[in-house]
């Protein structure tokens, strides 16, 4: 069972009485467990409305969430709401809100769920995970970008999710730090068994996703998976792989 | 006027700077050819004929005795030779073969194992230092939008939506080739910058690519909405 899934969603964002902004047309996606899915777009064509929708945080005009094979709209606000600071982990590198050091914004959000030491518990694990267990006591304003990401990541990993969201994470890094941040992100994935989709304007970050999708003028496009094929089904002339018929490996000549 | 264009990566170049690095029969160069250079699309036995052709001209032979270290494809590779003036050649200095001779060799044990001559080293030398010019633009997308009339807009989104699918396909390639050899190169900090550095540049290519056609889409389809709601327009009867 995918842990994400959308089918056929929609979304448009009024303006006025008669201006009708289209983001969404008909998109349909499965994440499952583990794997980690990037979708490639330019500035404002939907990449962060996608991530929303995904949260359950932005209600579609049409389609279908689901999140565990259960419908998002078809639960209670307040369930919803649970949802998302529970199992659905955001990333995004924003400034925070409260000017402290970064083990306490990382543990803040789960101080109502998860009481204060099994918060800090969970956020000092967190930023050691992620290699940021340096910047615990440091403030945002003395960390650097590539910091400022690891510290988001904790951040959203902290609450042990099944689906965390990556909102452009990448944009202000250079090459070998985006190529760190989404190696990380693909490791943290495969090892905690989350499903992961990230939002991105470069295709450089997408370097470590197993699945590339793209996303402009509302629609998304993504290749069609086949069924994965065994080695070369392709013999070019005058080439003898290694293997059983070659008599060179044959032990009972 | 100075030099502009030039022919794309030649797959004789790539394949002897890999034998350089390391010696390997064909099977083993295709796979390390794909493995490097995938988004080049070299067709399937280009190692083949490429080595038979350095051997031709003298530029690679066949190693004489490759029996102690058997190359298996699957086996990770060693440290690749730098290729600086300034550090000794990685081969021994053994005149290179008569175009004649290497022809024989050629003709031909299929797992032969290759190396470079010293010739093969100094030529690829100089063509490692020579300048490189831009690749020509030649991009038959391009050319069919030029050609296009207004009834064929459907028809091309369809082409840049098929072409913006394969574009990302080819990026997941990429990403798992650059994997694979992240992998390799695990223990080679060298090798793994370059890596790094090409991948990048591949990526980049790629990466301009999907942004052109979904801009281009996004435009064809507006013009065809246009272009239908204005058909409709003027084919409907007046109304009184």
């Amino acid at each position: 069972m995918s842990v994400l899934s959308l089918t056929g969603v929609c979304l448009s964002f009024p303006r006025g009485r008669r201006h009708v902004i289209p983001v969404l047309a008909s998109v349909t996606l499965q994440i499952d467990a583990g794997e980690t899915v990037s979708v490639l777009a330019q500035r404002a064509q939907g990449k962060t409305s996608l991530l929303r929708v995904a949260a359950g945080m932005e209600r579609p005009d049409r389609g279908q969430v689901c999140f565990e094979g259960e419908d998002l709209w078809g639960f209670s606000e307040r369930r919803r709401s649970r949802l998302l600071g529970d199992q659905i982990g955001w990333v995004r590198p924003v400034v925070p809100d409260l000017d402290m050091p970064m083990l306490t914004n990382v543990a803040l959000p789960l101080f109502a769920t998860h009481g204060k030491s099994e918060a800090y518990a969970r956020a000092t694990g967190a930023l050691e995970r992620v290699g940021a267990q340096e910047c615990a006591q440091q403030f945002w304003g003395s960390l650097a970008d590539w910091e400022r990401a690891l510290v988001a990541i904790a951040q959203g990993i902290a609450r042990e999710p099944k689906l965390l969201l990556v909102d452009d994470l990448t944009l202000s890094l250079g090459l070998g730090e985006t190529e760190e941040i989404t190696r990380l992100l693909d490791t943290l994935a495969t090892e905690q068994g989350f499903a992961v989709l990230m939002s991105v304007s470069d295709a450089g970050a997408t370097g470590w996703s197993g699945r590339v999708a793209t996303l402009a003028g509302g629609e998304l496009l993504e290749t069609p998976k086949l069924p994965a094929q065994q080695g070369n089904i392709i013999d070019f002339p005058g080439v003898v792989k290694p293997g059983a018929n070659d008599p060179r490996h044959d032990i009972s000549t | 006027m100075g030099r502009t264009t030039a022919q794309p990566l030649s797959a004789g170049d790539a394949v002897l700077g890999l034998v350089i690095e390391l010696p390997g029969n064909s099977y083993q160069l295709e796979q390390r050819l794909e493995g490097r250079f995938g988004s080049a699309q070299f067709s399937h036995a280009t190692a083949y004929h490429a080595l038979k052709r350095l051997a031709k001209q003298g530029l690679i032979r066949p190693v004489e005795d490759s029996s102690p270290a058997p190359l298996s494809a699957a086996s990770p590779l060693p440290a690749p030779a730098p290729l600086s003036t300034t550090s000794p050649a990685p081969l021994s200095a053994a005149a290179p073969l008569s175009a004649a001779s290497a022809d024989a060799d050629v003709a031909d044990l299929p797992a032969t194992a290759y190396e470079a001559t010293p010739a093969g080293i100094a030529h690829f030398r100089r063509w490692l230092r020579a300048s490189t010019a831009t690749p020509p633009l030649r991009e038959e997308l391009q050319a069919k939008i030029s050609f296009c009339g207004p009834e064929d807009l459907p028809r091309m989104v369809a082409i840049v939506r098929e072409a913006e699918l394969a574009c990302a396909a080819q990026l997941e390639d990429l990403n798992e080739r650059m994997r694979r050899q992240r992998l390799l190169d695990r223990d080679d900090a060298w090798r793994r910058l370059t890596g790094m550095i090409v991948t990048a540049g591949d990526v980049a290519w790629w990466d301009a690519r999907i942004k052109w056609l979904q801009t281009l889409r996004q435009y064809l389809q507006r013009e065809g909405q246009r272009y239908a709601v204005e058909r409709r327009q003027s084919t409907s009867p007046p109304r009184d």
